[in-house]
């Protein structure tokens, strides 16, 4: 849904109150209306720019006249982040009349729901208010429909299995009214026969009600560990295509937790509990009739308190579900530091800190056993009480029941089947009772798992999905990208590099290098303009495909624990020996290996730790050089590492780089001075471009980095 | 560790007062700076102690390290001017908090204003900040606090089952 903003709201006073406002643009003026009363009119003359300013869980939206100092602004609005996306786009609009003197009808998606006006959570295309109840669990069957006929035999034969069960209360009662307490009517002989093959009856009762059971729980089994794998592997595969901003919303205990645990809960409940729930409904169904037709009045008093107990079941759903969503909580927060502490531990033993991190997760651990005790004890103070009030009837039907027998209104054997029948009737019933707890554990769990799997994946292969690149080279056009859309890290970037040469990423920290780099590896895609690689929309790739075309070698290098083989060989899984071999000496990473007593085969360890730092960044320059990139990525490759391994890995890019697209950023600013061109970027923005002697002749920001430098390093001389 | 690189600034010397236009000015030693941004070091811990002053530059002229030293008029200023930077209304009571899977409702009062809205993944955004204040951010980005000891018996009990 789009919308216009030449009328916006905004919702914070001028002494930091709540309030309705609105801000509406026509002809060149801003009228402000507050609580409906219009409260002032700004005549965009003499105004240079609107500017946006974002603070701490809110912003303001000031008027900055030309040739003036920032303090003589004037504050348009405050707002809070509610009112953030429209407030950004109602000052691009009124920016661009000053710029433009025209007006632009703006319009845009504005993320919010249609039906409630709320706007949308951050990916989500689903509104947090809107979404109805019964979502989830249509999700959930819509997800596992290709399970449901493996569920429906194993309900079939848990069925026929209780079946057998419940046949054998007639038979006892048969065999009481007809033999135990006969007449003279019947014979010894013939009640002796009538008992022997009552109980072979029962017997072969017995056994293939046993037969049945036990393959229906190899069923469950199969059908189980198919289904969590499957339910793991899902998320897995979710987890693996989501951007890195998605990604790093959560701890890496709290994704375990979510692909170990989570899926397991599910698990259990959808192949085992939903199983036998059908089977416990039918089962209470079948001995409601017969108990029905037995004795209705007795049937009456068993079932009156059962409506008083989902009644207050339903009455204490919400209650249950916070019990099990903080003991998930807990449960996660442990996990989570558990990974953190266990991941650190070289650090954690560098400072000494054991003891503090013994304290940090036992207190961690004390918390999840504290909210298990609390769910425990809430469970054991709701469910028994309610199965006493379900077992009341078993009390009326012996005092009611043993009176019709006296009475002579109901047979003994008629009274001792239906107490039988009782049982079956009180054991789903019982299990019943005990399925909201483990239907809120599923559900908590289903819903850390829905939070992964409904994540909307923001950078998508498009319907082209090409997978040639023609050549290597990068062009940006108009870019602009913020990793909130309101907050632009770079602006208007346009820039080309051209296949085979080498280009280097200048500026401060945080100036939007990085950021630069992640749009060429299309970790995220652009907010407006666009990059082309070999003429080539970027986002007309197949992300797959073009990323295989990218090397990419970071300052903080990752090695999965395996071999130096293993290692080298990711890049590449087809690579030869020979290939290996040869990128390794490319790389300056070959003699190393070769002293060591296992070569290519020694274990690094987990993130390489048994490595140097230069030794570990040599491997990744091997891993990058076997992939034969058309362009490749240098971030701060060199940085952090003694002269001499510095030298060695330099001569190393030096031969990678050859023929290939190379877009490097380095903070030794000597690295660079090799480079075809320098691209200067300074708040986001492109401030400077050209060789380094160009920029050093024009004396602008390059040249005072450079000097800079010089200075520190004379200074450590 | 010497304290060489940080500059306190001396809070006799500091005065702060609101220009025409509404924004936060400061004198300090004989210098005048006409428009200055003020950030706190620790939001959460101490609020009002060890503020940062910047110029609208981003580049820092010092730091103050107790509000409560300044005289009267320019603490009001420059707690005024944090309060406008920092927003962060106060729940004074709960109307209700509804939990749908993976996301809480809340229908607030902030002081005589109601307020509702959603709260995703209630684990990272219902936190403790101390023994008694509790911090709520909800899913547009806006950051909320509550007094749990201020709340009647209702309302905490609606909050209490969210925080551990």
């Amino acid at each position: 849904m789009s919308q216009r903003v030449n009328t916006i709201e905004f919702d914070i006073d001028e002494k930091g109150c709540f309030c309705n406002g609105l801000l509406c643009f026509e002809n060149g003026v801003i009228k402000k209306y507050v609580n409906s009363q219009l409260t002032g009119e700004f005549s965009l003359e003499n105004i240079d720019e609107l500017c946006k300013i974002i603070n701490v869980g809110c912003g303001s939206l000031e008027m900055k006249k030309k040739n003036c100092d920032v303090d003589e602004n004037i504050v348009l609005c405050n707002f809070s982040m509610s009112c953030i996306k429209e407030v950004s786009e109602f000052n691009k609009m009124v920016n661009s009349y000053i710029e433009t003197g025209e007006t632009h009808n703006v319009y845009f998606e504005n993320g919010r729901c249609p039906h409630c006006g709320r706007p949308y959570f951050q990916n989500s295309k689903e509104c947090l208010f809107c979404t109805k109840k019964g979502n989830l669990l249509k999700k959930t069957f819509k997800m596992f429909r290709s399970y449901f006929m493996a569920i429906l035999k194993i309900t079939i034969l848990l069925i026929l299995s209780t079946v057998m069960t419940i046949i054998k209360p007639i038979i006892q009662g048969n065999l009481i009214d007809k033999y135990f307490t006969r007449t003279d009517a019947v014979s010894f002989d013939v009640a002796s026969k009538g008992l022997v093959n009552s109980v072979l009856i029962l017997v072969g009762l017995y056994l293939l009600g046993m037969a049945l059971g036990t393959v229906s729980s190899i069923l469950i089994a199969k059908v189980g560990c198919s289904f969590s794998h499957d339910l793991r592997c899902r998320l897995f595969d979710k987890v693996q295509r989501m951007s890195i901003s998605s990604v790093a919303k959560h701890t890496n205990g709290e994704l375990i937790h979510r692909i170990s645990n989570d899926t397991e809960n599910v698990m259990n409940f959808f192949v085992s509990e939903a199983s036998r729930l059908l089977e416990r409904f039918i089962i209470f169904l079948i001995v409601f009739i017969v108990l029905f037709v037995t004795s209705y009045k007795l049937t009456i008093l068993v079932v009156l308190p059962i409506p008083i107990a989902i009644f207050l079941f339903y009455k204490s759903s919400d209650k249950m579900h916070k019990y099990n969503a903080q003991l998930w909580r807990s449960g996660s927060k442990e996990a989570s530091v558990l990974n953190d502490i266990i991941r650190g531990i070289r650090l954690v033993k560098t400072f000494g800190n054991e003891e503090k991190e013994i304290a940090k997760y036992s207190k961690v651990s004390g918390s999840f056993c504290k909210m298990s005790i609390i769910n425990g004890r809430f469970w054991a103070l709701f469910v028994e009480p309610v199965s006493f009030l379900i077992a009341i009837g078993e009390i009326l039907v012996l005092i009611i029941g043993g009176k019709m027998v006296i009475d002579g209104e109901l047979s003994l054997g008629s009274f001792v089947s239906f107490n039988l029948y009782l049982a079956h009737l009180y054991s789903p019933l019982r299990w019943m009772s005990g399925l909201p707890r483990r239907f809120s554990n599923a559900t908590t769990s289903l819903v850390k798992i829905f939070d992964i799997l409904d994540e909307e994946i923001d950078v998508e292969n498009s319907e082209k999905s090409i997978t040639e690149i023609n050549s290597g080279d990068i062009v940006f056009e108009n870019v602009s990208f913020g990793y909130k859309s309101y907050e632009p890290v770079l602006k208007n970037i346009n820039v080309t590099m051209q296949e085979g040469k080498m280009y280097g990423l200048v500026g401060h920290s945080g100036a939007g290098k990085s950021t630069m780099i992640n749009l060429i590896i299309r970790l995220f895609d652009p907010n407006e303009g666009k990059i082309s690689v070999g003429g080539i929309n970027l986002t007309d790739y197949d992300q797959r495909s073009f990323r295989n075309k990218i090397g990419v070698v970071y300052q903080d290098t990752y090695l999965f624990s395996g071999t130096i083989y293993d290692n080298i060989k990711y890049s590449s899984e087809n690579a030869s020996m020979e290939e290996i071999i040869n990128s390794a000496k490319i790389a300056n990473a070959h003699d190393f290996i070769m002293r060591l007593p296992d070569g290519y085969n020694t274990v690094i360890g987990e993130n390489g730790y048994r490595l140097s730092g230069g030794e570990r960044q040599r491997l990744a320059i091997a891993r990058a050089v076997l992939k034969d990139p058309q362009i490749l990525i240098l971030d701060e490759a060199t940085s952090a590492l003694d002269p001499e391994t510095e030298e060695l890995i330099q001569q190393a890019l030096g031969r990678l780089v050859k023929g290939r697209t190379t877009v490097a950023i380095a903070h030794r600013l000597s690295t660079l001075r090799h480079a075809d061109k320098l691209i200067v970027i300074e708040n986001g923005e492109i401030a400077e471009m050209g060789t380094h002697v160009d920029l050093l002749r024009e004396r602008g920001i390059y040249y005072d980095l450079v000097m800079a430098q010089k200075q520190l390093t004379r200074r450590e001389k | 560790m010497d304290n060489e690189l940080t500059c306190y600034l001396d809070a006799e010397k500091i005065i702060f007062r609101t220009n025409e236009n509404g924004f936060c000015m400061m004198e300090y030693a004989d210098e005048i700076y006409k428009r200055v941004n003020l950030l706190k070091t620790c939001p959460q811990i101490s609020p009002h102690k060890f503020i940062c002053v910047q110029k609208m530059d981003s580049t820092e002229i010092g730091i103050i390290k107790d509000l409560n030293e300044l005289d009267e008029e320019s603490k009001i200023v420059a707690i005024n001017e944090l309060e406008k930077k920092y927003f962060l209304p106060e729940i004074t009571k709960f109307v209700s908090i509804k939990i749908k899977p993976g996301t809480a409702f809340m229908d607030c009062i902030f002081g005589n204003v109601r307020k509702s809205f959603a709260v995703r993944d209630v684990s990272h955004n219902v936190f403790y900040v101390d023994n008694h204040t509790a911090r709520i951010n909800d899913s547009d980005g806006n950051r909320y606090i509550v007094n749990i000891n201020k709340l009647n018996k209702k309302s905490r009990k609606m909050i209490e089952p969210l925080l551990y």
